[in-house]
């Protein structure tokens, strides 16, 4: 017989993937008819589930103050991304209203990282993120001009933050 | 009735009542964007309502008028639908979308894009001719997916980046 008790160590930065975890559970309620839609797909689910992740994210850049409800969507997407390690490279060149990110060696990669098949699909998170995260904090959802995903090698994602 | 032609009933709001209007293949096929407008005087006061008709016979819309003038020095006279709206947008006072192609036909190289971005460009290949309002209505089942409001503002966007790609065009 053994006897094992956990009790949790104050450790913000570990509280991400359990705000990820509720977005994921969350999403998959919200939008469980949407998603057993064939004509959604894998990107199309994915997009949902990591659009209510974003949000959960963002709550938890709130209440650990990395951000405020005054920050701008720059600075919202930049903390998100220190935070959140998605890329060993990631840039974002910003112009005006309009923002490109450059993902290179990805690190949320299902096929690169996790060695998966995805047979000639995509699950790309990164849109749905930045969509939830900054749709949450500025009350208006970032327009995303172009995804173009091309796994484990350069994915570009366009969007307007004036959205 | 000639073969060609088609006997399609719609509801006018002015009367409330149902009224006929007769169509034919060959007005419907003169149509540059598949949609003919019937302007139809009818009823007790002379009314009139603007029916929006495609090729397949559906009823994309119907249009009333405040008010209605003749001018009773002149003949009546057949006016063409096209000189009452030239556009289903500027008929409808607002922003319709037409497909250009079928949405198979583009799916591939959509395969990444945005889920409102895919299904906003879905509906409108499988609507034929679509203004901005039903859109949203049919579209509206993703704001409990995405847990956000999706306004009138980011569908146009949506559909204008198609416009400008030519995938669509307003109609």
């Amino acid at each position: 017989m053994s006897f094992f008790r956990f009790r949790r160590r104050r450790d913000p930065a570990r509280n991400y993937l359990n705000k990820m975890a509720i977005g994921l559970g969350a999403g998959l309620v919200k939008a469980r008819d949407a998603i057993l839609n064939p004509d959604f797909g894998p990107q199309g689910a994915m997009d949902v589930l990591a659009t209510w992740m974003g949000q959960e994210i963002a709550k938890e850049l709130l209440t650990q103050k990395k951000i405020s409800p005054s920050s701008t969507s720059e600075e919202v997407l930049e903390k998100l991304l220190e935070e959140v390690r998605i890329a060993e490279d990631l840039s974002i060149d910003f112009d005006g209203e309009k923002a490109n990110i450059s993902v290179q060696n990805c690190l949320i990669c299902p096929r690169r990282v996790g060695g998966y098949d995805l047979e000639g699909h995509t699950a790309c998170p990164v849109g749905g993120i930045i969509r939830g995260a900054i749709g949450l904090v500025k009350g208006k959802t970032p327009k995303l001009d172009r995804i173009d995903l091309k796994t484990g090698e350069l994915c570009q994602v366009d969007f307007t933050l004036s959205g | 009735m000639a073969q060609s032609s088609k006997r399609v009933t719609v509801h006018c709001d002015v009367c409330d009542g149902p009224v006929e209007i007769e169509v034919t293949h060959e007005d419907l096929s003169k149509q540059a964007d598949g949609i003919l407008r019937v302007m139809l005087a009818h009823g007790k006061p002379l009314h009139a309502i603007i029916v929006y008709i495609d090729k397949n016979f559906r009823i994309r819309g119907i249009e009333q008028s405040d008010s209605f003038q003749m001018d009773t020095n002149r003949d009546v006279s057949v006016v063409a639908a096209t000189d009452v709206a030239e556009t289903l947008t500027e008929a409808l006072g607002e922003p319709c979308f037409q497909a250009l192609y079928a949405f198979d036909d583009v799916k591939e190289r959509e395969a990444t894009a945005f889920v409102l971005d895919k299904t906003i460009l879905r509906t409108v290949c499988d609507s034929g001719t679509i203004c901005i309002s039903e859109l949203r209505r049919k579209i509206a089942f993703l704001e409990k997916a995405l847990g956000d409001k999706i306004d009138l503002d980011q569908i146009e966007q949506v559909c204008e980046k198609y416009v400008r790609e030519g995938l669509i065009r307003r109609a």
